[in-house]
């Protein structure tokens, strides 16, 4: 306990001000050279990686199942549309046939975990407190805030080559719920505790990467308070928000 | 839960180190002095963030790829940066940190470097390639470690290092992602290195 | 008293009320019915991603495929439901997450002296999934306000802003990780208790020496007990206290005759990565804790070399933290070099140990043995420059 506790304390400091930001709001970021539109553009969606939670009035958070399976088909939904709208292919990733050793292709992992880190940095510098909160987010002289300077360089290869693809489109979704009841235990929490229990929150994020380059030439992130799950239409329009201003 | 504690640590460090709150720039053909011991000389912009006892350079964030040099290390001093201002880290996990001593030989230093970088969450960490090196035109050696991160991304390093006549360890440390962000400033580190002259 | 403590106080307070009980799972059942343990099994499921493709998965196939034949052995009619993965970690633990997917962090495979210690941690961890101690343990969370919990995953769910952010680190601090991997896996007294009891019963079924389940926390004892830790170390943390657990254990297994430990088949595996996991325990720095495992792995008999060597490098590594220690590791790295086992790197090592001891001509004599014996070391220049400056 007393560990998790000093993680959240670090990513406490660190989040405070994102969280604390009232409604939704999204900000997509694109490559700094432009990005070369392809027509009929293949795109390889890599496994959305969604998770909805409820919170419940007592403040317990239940993952939910149901929700996430919502949340996900809308997301890929909406990106399929978007894709299609540029007369493209939106193709999913295919795990490898023994599924249970390893959940995607070895030859994959390069660019999948380099990927990751990538995205990090993206977070770190190019939208770390970038909205409200109060709290300024790092920077690096060698790098623009309002544009990506940011490569997986060849480690996409292998990728192209197995899905003949232009793009491969990473999604992260996460959500959580809180009931009515909740805003009040929350403010009761702060009150004995000095503790930040957020009452909702959502978190999207969205990068596109160019696989004939390797160069992460768009990204989007969206945050901000709830989303009715239960109303797909809401959630759908959000989800719009996510993907708008991409550059296919 | 050790592990645990550890884990949150290397967050914490790294956010701290990532996270500073602004860098400074390293011009393309400044020389550098670090810490009024040694100088440097860049060709490339880098970004600077500086702690007590370390200087970091870095071009796209220490969590791709990081230069950082050290001076003067004495008896008890570990690799470990400490923020100019943080009260994050428990005294217990700053006590385990590998330390210098000044009866350290080069293997001692590649086994205090390779175990440093386990602390802070490598996996697999080897040290490879020990050679004979020039350090500013002083006896010096070099080696290599390559590690997983906790996320599976292959790094490499390596160790530039020299021990002065007062046992003092001067050590510059280049890491960075072995696919793209490591060679993407390999041979300009080289430079770097060639190009230490003492003050 | 800090506020993380006043939550835990609160916490457990509030845990005491109402426990809620889930029937056991069947065999073969497909999927979850019941909505919270749905969303645990699909949390679980981004979880057991996340580290399957992480660096901390051991990715090596023999020793991957031998705990999932051990695992399938212990769980019988489960077989199918529980997936083992070795992780890279030292210290002793394994863990369960709702949907089967199990962990067995390296340095309790280290710690493990046969096939029937790892077998009984993999028999109670399957009765942790069979008895969905994860799903009762959120559903009597449910039924009580636990604050604690819900600053935490409030928290957390922003945490994907933290996530892999050191140059080294683990990806953690994501929501998912925090369900399915560990927050709910700290189960109660009595959930570790029924694992323990019926855990024991799976490994007597398989044909595994019950006797082995006590030695296990005898073991871990004995390491806390002598190296004076201020928490007692990963899995003993759950509640029932590590020497009445031991005790009930020993009593059960007393009833109980027959089987086998298989420390053979386990040593096959397990040898090859030994050295390994033993340095990423000496990275730790944890020095006490790891001579206590390898004296007594040393008395377990298996490459006694090895095991000399590396109580040399604790001795070594410590340096001058306590007396002797110079001439412990000179001592140690002498009985290696006859013994089965010990690396050619012992004599490098050696010469290490006593030039700092100040014992030139006796360093000099180690290193020379050590380029006689590896002239095409890839170090040999710098033991040559060693020799120079001798």
């Amino acid at each position: 306990m007393r560990p998790a506790s000093q993680l959240t304390r670090c990513v406490l400091l660190l989040l405070v001000g994102s969280l604390l930001t009232g409604c939704i709001s999204s900000k997509a970021i694109r490559a700094s050279g432009g990005t070369a539109v392809r027509d009929k553009p293949r795109v390889l969606l890599m496994p959305p990686d969604v998770v909805v939670v409820e919170i419940t009035t007592a403040g317990v958070p239940i993952p939910r199942a149901d929700w996430t399976e919502t949340a996900e088909k809308v997301l890929v939904d909406v990106a399929a549309q978007s894709v299609a709208a540029r007369r493209g292919e939106l193709v999913p990733y295919q795990p490898p046939e023994n599924h249970d050793d390893m959940p995607v292709d070895r030859r994959h992992l390069p660019a999948i975990r380099l990927h990751q880190v990538v995205l990090n940095s993206i977070l770190l510098y190019n939208y770390q407190g970038s909205s409200g909160g109060g709290r300024r987010g790092p920077t690096l002289v060698t790098k623009d805030r309002d544009t990506l300077d940011w490569t997986l360089g060849n480690t996409v290869t292998p990728l192209r080559a197995a899905y003949d693809a232009d793009y491969m489109l990473f999604l992260v979704y996460r959500q959580a719920s809180s009931n009515a009841g909740r805003a009040a235990v929350t403010a009761a929490a702060f009150a004995l505790f000095g503790a930040i229990s957020p009452t909702s929150q959502t978190i999207g994020l969205a990068s596109l990467v160019d696989l004939h380059t390797g160069d992460v030439v768009w990204t989007n992130v969206l945050k901000g308070a709830q989303i009715e799950v239960g109303e797909p239409e809401g959630l759908r329009k959000k989800m719009r928000e996510l993907m708008q201003d991409w550059p296919l | 839960m050790g592990a645990v504690q550890r884990i949150s640590l290397s967050l914490c460090v790294g956010l701290m180190l990532a996270g500073c709150a602004s860098s400074r720039t390293i011009s393309p053909g400044e020389a550098r002095k670090i810490f009024g011991d040694y100088e440097v000389q860049s060709q490339a912009k880098w970004a600077r963030v500086g702690f007590r006892n370390v200087e970091v350079w870095t071009v796209d964030g220490p969590q791709l790829q990081q230069l950082r040099f050290y001076s003067e290390m004495e008896d008890g001093d570990s690799l470990f940066e400490i923020p100019v201002q943080t009260v994050l880290i428990p005294p217990s996990v700053i006590e385990k940190q590998p330390k210098y001593h000044q009866k350290m030989l080069p293997h001692d230093i590649m086994e205090m470097v390779t175990a440093t970088f386990m602390q802070w969450g490598a996996v697999d960490a080897v040290a490879r390639r020990p050679q004979i090196a020039s350090f500013g035109k002083r006896d010096g050696f070099r080696f290599e470690v390559a590690f997983y991160t906790g996320g599976g991304v292959q790094y490499r390093a390596l160790v530039l290092g020299h021990i002065n006549p007062e046992n003092k360890l001067f050590l510059i440390l280049y890491m960075g992602a072995e696919d793209v962000y490591y060679p993407k400033f390999l041979a300009e580190v080289e430079n770097i290195l060639k190009s230490v002259r003492w003050l | 008293m800090n506020p993380s403590r006043k939550l835990i106080l609160l916490s457990l307070v509030l845990l005491a009320g109402c426990a809620y009980e889930a029937p056991r799972l069947q065999p073969n059942r497909a999927a979850p019915q019941h909505i919270a343990e749905k969303g645990l099994w699909s949390v679980s499921d981004k979880f057991e991603y996340a580290v399957a493709i992480s660096g901390r998965r051991v990715d090596d196939s023999a020793l991957r495929d031998y705990l999932q034949q051990t695992s399938c052995r212990v769980a019988g009619p489960f077989c199918d439901a529980i997936r083992t993965y070795p992780i890279t970690a030292p210290d002793f633990n394994a863990s369960m997450s709702p949907n089967g997917f199990m962990q067995v962090w390296t340095g309790l495979l280290l710690r493990a002296e046969n096939e029937a210690q790892m077998a009984s941690v993999i028999g109670h961890e399957v009765m942790h999934y069979v008895e969905r101690h994860s799903l009762e343990r959120l559903e009597t969370t449910r039924r009580t306000a636990n604050l604690a919990m819900a600053a935490q995953f409030g928290l957390l769910l922003g945490g994907i802003y933290g996530v892999q952010s050191g140059p080294v680190s683990i990806n953690l601090g994501d929501v998912t990780s925090l369900v399915a991997g560990g927050y709910l896996a700290s189960y109660s007294r009595e959930h570790e208790e029924q694992s323990d009891r019926e855990g024991l019963e799976l490994i007597r079924k398989a044909g595994y020496a019950t006797a082995e389940a006590s030695k296990v926390w005898q073991n871990l004892i004995a390491e806390q007990e002598e190296c004076d830790l201020p928490r007692p170390a990963a899995l003993l943390a759950s509640h029932p206290a590590s020497k009445n657990r031991m005790k009930y254990l020993e009593q059960m297994a007393a009833g109980m005759s027959g089987g086998e430990t298989g420390e053979e088949r386990f040593l096959a595996v397990v040898l090859p990565h030994r050295a390994t996991w033993i340095r990423a325990e000496l990275a730790q720095r944890s020095y006490c804790r790891i001579k206590v495992v390898l004296e007594r792995l040393l008395k377990q008999g298996a490459n006694p070399g090895e095991l000399y060597y590396f109580l040399g490098e604790v001795h070594r590594l410590r340096g001058d933290e306590e007396e002797n220690d110079l001439s412990q590791a000179i001592d140690y790295y002498r009985k290696a070099i006859p013994a089965h086992g010990a690396p050619v790197e012992v004599h490098r090592e050696l010469g290490l140990a006593l030039r700092r001891a100040g014992r030139t001509a006796e360093a000099r004599t180690a290193w020379q043995e050590y380029l006689r014996l590896s002239p095409q070391a890839e170090d040999a220049a710098w033991v040559r420059h060693y020799l120079e400056k001798l």
